[in-house]
């Protein structure tokens, strides 16, 4: 892992995620608005090509640092910093684990693995906060946020693949070293 | 050596893993801190990327409103210039025709009567066209430089001063009329036009900027005033209640219309919700939602917005459930102000002044 060149793009996913990507949210109603996670979709580009899981992993954690600076609310009282590092981290190990298992270079995969680690990050990470919210998050509010991370899952399903996409066209210079075609295509 | 930095790595990750834990147990103050450290980080670069997420989110908002051009503005200066003028107008002719009652009746009791509904009127005119200074708030405008990450809550990030007054607790209004034009309409046409609440400060704030949480956020909530709309047209039963006596049903009038206290939140969607309202206010969709003029905001009701639907509560007879639509529009935020409580001198004495 070449981590000056994944601290930059690190960065600019962070400042496109709280700016530009606002232009992609989706209004629900009642639930509220629908934002895709595009620090997620990076997360599985990382775990599905990086070769080592070690750097795979403090890869992730440190994207799920980067999200947890950004979002402050959504569980009645101001959430902390923490549990998106721990719940990302989670997810990186369970698609760096599965990837063996599929071909990544299909869109199908790449859309799969970005709606199964939203699908855990997220609601590991909604769950953890309701939790240590101090009775401010009712039933009623938690299930609704569990309702919005099925929604943002499948937004991932579809902001993945093309990101993992956009991404492998810089992993050589900038992100991830070493031969492609090592690796089960 | 290959050995040493996997281990070196995998010892990383593992501290790594207990800073997380850390930060966790440690509570939102731990949080606030760091979160504080990332803002000044990322609002410099946010803010020009948010000048165009603003103008294309603007224009593509479900409630999207023209924003005014220069000849609206002028047409409402005309208006407002109008305005003053007629109130001049009416001053005198009430100052004169309190004369006038006076002489002719020649009653005490008459003449206090009417001072006091002259007064009363005065003042009503008066706090509408009032310049700046008399409302004791100073505007501090501030900029939209990032949004929250992810859609499971409902704050901006501002860049804004904290030595200018912008404290935790702080109300954001959106300029009513100026919308990136401020520079061509004077700062007091605002404050005379009266503001629409965005939301409040948070204590995430800083140096230079401040975290708001929007009215729609579920953690948001704030005390506010129902003020129903009376229509001779279409009259609306109330029950009222005078001391300890049995209430009384009546029908709303002018005089009878008290604006009704609740307390108003955000539960994540589009609307805010009022639980708790006594169904015998007979609230109705169409009746507006101020601001509770008490504490530092003292005499200022900023408008929330208006309710559109009014539910009984299944758990609680004889209550409602109101839902309120935000005046504010909310999509493609970009210039806000902030209001912050001036200490105002105390008044000069009539006797000190040069006449």
């Amino acid at each position: 892992m070449r981590w000056i060149g994944f601290a930059i793009v690190a960065f600019v996913l962070v400042v496109l995620q709280t700016t530009l990507v606002q232009l992609l949210r989706v209004p629900m109603g009642s639930l509220g608005n629908i934002v895709p996670d595009l620090l997620a979709a990076a997360a599985v580009f990382v775990c599905l090509y990086c070769r080592v899981r070690v750097d795979a992993m403090i890869a992730v954690w440190v994207l799920g640092l980067l999200m947890d600076l950004c979002t402050s609310g959504g569980a009645g009282s101001a959430t902390r910093v923490g549990p998106m590092a721990l719940s990302y981290l989670l997810a990186g190990a369970v698609v760096f684990g599965l990837r063996e298992a599929f071909f990544r270079e299909r869109l199908f995969t790449r859309a799969l693995f970005g709606a199964v680690f939203c699908l855990i990050a997220h609601g590991l990470w909604v769950t953890a906060q309701c939790l240590l919210s101090e009775g401010s998050c009712g039933w009623r509010l938690y299930g609704q946020m569990l309702v919005k991370v099925i929604l943002v899952s499948c937004a991932a399903a579809v902001l993945t693949p093309p990101l993992c996409g956009l991404l492998k066209r810089l992993d050589r210079a900038v992100f991830i070293p070493g031969p492609a075609s090592r690796y089960r295509r | 050596m290959k050995i040493r930095q996997k281990l070196t790595k995998s010892a990383l990750l593992t501290a790594l893993v207990l800073l997380s834990l850390l930060t966790t147990a440690a509570g939102g103050g731990v949080s606030k801190v760091l979160r504080s450290a990332a803002q000044v980080v990322l609002a410099p670069f946010g803010d020009p990327v948010m000048y165009p997420v603003a103008v294309l989110r603007g224009r593509t908002g479900d409630r999207h409103r023209e924003g005014l051009g220069p000849k609206e503005a002028g047409r409402l200066l005309d208006r407002v210039d109008y305005h003053r003028r007629l109130e001049n107008h009416w001053r005198s002719q009430a100052e004169e025709y309190l004369r006038r009652a006076v002489l002719a009746e020649g009653f005490r009791a008459a003449e206090q009567r009417s001072r006091k509904k002259l007064s009363e009127d005065a003042r009503r005119f008066g706090s509408l066209f009032s310049p700046r200074a008399d409302r004791g708030f100073e505007l501090i405008p501030a900029r939209v430089v990032a949004v929250e990450a992810l859609g499971y809550g409902e704050s901006r990030l501002l860049s804004v001063r904290r030595s200018a007054g912008a404290a935790p607790g702080a109300m954001v209004l959106s300029p009513p009329i100026v919308t990136d034009r401020s520079k061509a309409l004077p700062a007091d046409l605002a404050v005379a036009l009266g503001g629409k609440l965005v939301g409040r400060l948070t204590d995430e704030s800083q140096a230079f900027t401040s975290r708001m949480r929007m009215l729609t956020d579920p953690g948001f909530g704030v005390r506010a005033l129902i003020r129903r709309r009376f229509d001779p047209r279409r009259p609306r039963r109330i029950r009222e209640y005078a001391g300890t006596e049995r209430a009384a049903e009546t029908f709303l009038t002018e005089q009878n219309n008290r604006p009704v206290p609740c307390n108003i939140e955000g539960i994540g969607g589009p609307r805010l919700r009022i639980r708790g309202v006594a169904a015998h206010d007979n609230i109705l969709p169409g009746d507006e939602v101020y601001t509770y003029p008490d504490g530092a905001f003292s005499g200022l009701e900023l408008h929330i917005g208006t309710v559109v639907s009014v539910e009984p509560l299944a758990d609680h007879q004889g209550f409602v459930e109101i839902l309120v639509d935000p005046a504010a529009e909310l999509e493609g935020l970009r210039d806000v102000h902030v209001v912050v409580p001036v200490t105002l001198p105390p008044p000069a004495d009539a006797g000190d002044g040069p006449g």
